[in-house]
């Protein structure tokens, strides 16, 4: 079996191993998140447990993987190659994971403090008023909130519970808001000032963020295709036009025509990202 | 010498830090108790450079912190504020507007910054990835052709 087979079977063994493996956390979290509405408390802080069955499910994943390119490839160190691979990728794409769901509890933040808002102006206290929201709100800022104010039930403090979702959560706009509902609360304020000030300048904040992100998914896009495209088109000659390739694919001049080509793209990828991000 | 993105986060930190501050004169504090109260209150938000310029030390008033803020703050467009919040907490004036209009300005040069990035980046990345993504396309695509000419004509 050629080098390149050999190639493709680990690319496709490695990316099997990351869709199994994330695919199976998903899932499992859905149904733990799922069976955390009917039952109450307990459960929900006893569960540690994502990072121990991402763990394990990529374990199994990656000597899924092992075998799969140790039968197909016949190379099984091309199999062993993804122990090291998947730990250098996963953690980025652990981190991206967070900031995707810190991005989705600010943003549903938004329309949980408007709510509030209209209640406390209503003339309801802020623990009623959270608790109402919470159960009623279909918001993933609603539900953590949910989550935290159980501890409220158990005894604890509301501005700790409130701490407690803000750190957890790793909370960025809605984290300043919330912070000056725990400092009006723990001070004994009126709220309807605080929240009158602060919504419009989250709002504002929010929109520019969604315009910020808009505009770098669809850079990254542009350049997803830009990197792919030569390498599919490459290979699509190579399928054609082997012969116009052969001498070009022994020795030294493989590297020579594809190091730079491989540089080129790599620093194109780090610059424009780095100028992509505004701040 | 700051970056560019460095100077705006800083900014944006220090709108946040002004808005929190001007809720505590709403409540009817004072700069004084508010200012360490505010950083407090913003401990997790703030980065820590920020924190480390904006902390009052146990041996310095919050008059010559201001002072020194609107001599040395890194960045030159928010030392006007400084000195405007110096001059009118040394004269005793009411401060909630004044720090409320701050902190909207400062959300306000942001938001203003953000619109001409993204105005002016489709143009900055169309010429980058020519730069960048249009030299591999040629050896990818050409390099192979043009050896293969070269090898079957004669000469």
């Amino acid at each position: 079996m050629s080098l390149v087979h050999c190639i493709l079977i680990f690319v496709l063994a490695s990316a099997l191993c990351f869709s199994l493996t994330f695919a199976i956390t998903l899932l499992l979290r859905m149904s733990i998140q799922s069976s955390l509405r009917q039952f109450s408390g307990g459960l929900a802080f006893h569960l540690q447990g994502l990072r121990e069955v991402f763990i394990y499910t990529s374990l199994g994943a990656i000597l899924v993987s092992i075998f799969f390119v140790a039968i197909c490839a016949k190379r099984p160190v091309f199999g062993l190659a993804i122990v090291f691979l998947v730990p250098v990728l996963a953690s980025p794409f652990a981190r991206k994971w967070k900031t995707y769901r810190t991005y989705c509890l600010d943003r549903s933040a938004l329309s949980f403090f408007y709510a509030l808002q209209g209640l406390i102006r209503s003339g309801i206290s802020l623990p009623t008023a959270l608790f109402e929201l919470s159960k009623s709100l279909p918001s993933p800022f609603a539900t953590q909130m949910n989550i935290f104010l159980k501890h409220y039930q158990d005894g604890k403090v509301l501005s700790d519970c409130m701490q407690g979702l803000k750190l957890k959560g790793n909370l960025k706009l809605s984290g300043l808001v919330l912070s000056t509902i725990q400092m009006a609360y723990v001070r004994g304020l009126s709220f309807g000032p605080f929240l009158d000030r602060m919504l419009p300048t989250l709002r504002s904040e929010q929109e520019a963020e969604e315009k910020e992100r808009s505009l770098r998914r669809s850079v990254w896009m542009q350049m997803m295709v830009a990197l792919l495209v030569p390498w599919f088109i490459g290979a699509s000659l190579y399928f054609f036009q082997a012969e116009a390739f052969t001498h070009l694919l022994t020795g030294r001049t493989f590297f020579l025509l594809l190091l730079p080509a491989v540089t080129f793209q790599l620093a194109g990828l780090l610059i424009i990202q780095r100028v992509c991000r505004f701040c | 010498m700051l970056s560019a993105k460095r100077h705006r986060r800083l900014r944006k930190e220090l709108s946040h830090f002004f808005h929190s501050l001007s809720l505590f004169f709403l409540a009817g504090y004072d700069m004084a108790y508010g200012w360490p109260e505010t950083l407090k209150l913003l401990n997790s938000e703030l980065s820590e450079d920020l924190k480390q310029w904006l902390k009052l030390p146990d041996a310095e008033s919050l008059v010559s912190l201001l002072e020194r803020l609107a001599m040395q703050f890194p960045v030159t467009s928010c030392r006007t504020w400084f000195s405007v919040l110096r001059e009118l907490y040394v004269s005793g004036s009411p401060l909630n507007e004044a720090v409320g209009n701050i902190a909207l300005t400062l959300s306000e040069e942001h938001l203003r910054e953000l619109d001409c990035h993204c105005r002016t980046l489709p143009t900055k990345i169309n010429i980058l990835m020519l730069l960048f993504f249009l030299p591999p396309v040629m050896i990818l695509l050409f390099v192979p052709l043009i050896t293969e000419m070269m090898r079957i004509l004669p000469g």
